[in-house]
């Protein structure tokens, strides 16, 4: 068990440390640019470009998002853009999924082994990465739909959100969507905010700009349930934490700065090529090990 | 238990502390946050 104080191996060097660095500051753009967390890149990438076991990343992604998620929500909060009770209720669902979705993580890394798991988790996040980019593609292309799944849900008790004036909204489905979603967090070591955003834009009905705040609380709330789990466990390291979240206070600065300059119709489109870019670099990596591995 | 502690509370005080510290230079520049409205 690694401390969370100590430097480990795959980080020991100047180009590793200048990759941590860079990584995060990559991150920071994206999050600027896009306004995702970023951590579906983190956590693939740390395990691809600097050989950090999937668990290991999975636990210090988690805590980077806390402190890149804080920032946006306690700006997002002052704005009025976040719905309480759909994030208290979404939040609720997120941290018993986070224990869920970790409990899973180390059951997949017991019963395959390293070799094995690392090829299972490629995939998960293969998938995970093609179904967001449809998403974003789906969404792009269906402007102005705005309406509520939840409500046509069947199933009791149902509640009303007065911020975004919903009624007859499925209490059930919502807390099953922040299942969801934490088991996502746990297992990956994701922040879910890149599939919750647009879940809250076409699942639940709410506004892009309460979508973006509520999602950031929920975020928040199952990265810190995630990142006790993992910490507990030894499976979080601080020093990664800190230099990724070092680069990517820089690397927002920058994407947000970008974005000023970019038309905002092909934000989408882009975001849409670094998820599949990430998605390509990924099986690549996959099908390396693979043929290594047999040869 | 301090070290899980810390892996909670040093990102929540630099996301915090970052947040703080650009308010404080949109504050100085006199900028106002703008929130557009939703299409």
């Amino acid at each position: 068990m690694l401390n969370l104080f100590e430097i480990p191996d795959c980080i020991a060097g100047f180009w590793h440390i200048t990759l941590l660095v860079g990584l995060g500051l990559g991150v920071g753009v994206a999050t600027g640019l896009f306004g995702v967390g970023g951590a579906f890149l983190i956590t693939p990438m740390l395990n691809i470009l600097l050989g950090i076991p999937y668990t290991l990343a999975a636990g210090s992604s988690l805590s980077f998002t806390i402190g890149t998620s804080v920032s946006a929500w306690s700006r997002h909060m002052r704005l009025g853009h976040v719905a309480p009770k759909t994030m208290t209720i979404l939040a609720g669902g997120a941290i018993c999924g986070t224990l869920l979705g970790a409990k899973l993580h180390l059951f997949l890394k017991t019963s395959f082994g390293e070799f094995l798991f690392t090829l299972i988790m490629h995939g998960i996040f293969i998938a995970l990465l093609a179904v967001t980019a449809a998403m974003i593609w789906h969404d792009q292309n269906k402007k102005g739909a705005k309406s509520s799944l939840l409500a046509r849900l069947p199933g009791k008790p149902r509640i009303t959100i007065r911020t975004a004036q919903l009624t007859n909204i499925s209490l059930p489905g919502l807390c099953a969507l922040g299942l969801l979603v934490g088991v996502l967090q746990g297992l990956l070591g994701i922040g879910g905010g890149v599939l919750l955003m647009p879940a809250m834009l076409l699942v639940v009905g709410l506004t892009v700009h309460q979508s973006i705040g509520t999602s950031l609380g929920v975020v928040l709330f199952g990265s810190i349930a995630g990142a006790i789990i993992y910490g507990r466990t030894g499976q979080a390291n601080l020093w990664i934490v800190m230099l990724l979240l070092a680069g990517s206070t820089i690397g927002v600065q920058i994407g947000v700065w970008i974005c000023r300059r970019l038309h905002a119709a092909h934000i989408k489109k882009y975001f849409a090529v670094l998820v599949l870019l990430a998605a390509a670099v990924i099986a690549v990596d996959f099908v390396k090990k693979i043929l290594a591995h047999n040869l | 238990m301090i070290e899980v502690i810390l892996l909670i509370v040093l990102p929540l005080l630099w996301g915090l502390g970052v947040e703080y510290v650009f308010e404080w230079f949109r504050r100085k520049k006199g900028s106002v946050d703008h929130t557009p409205g939703d299409a």
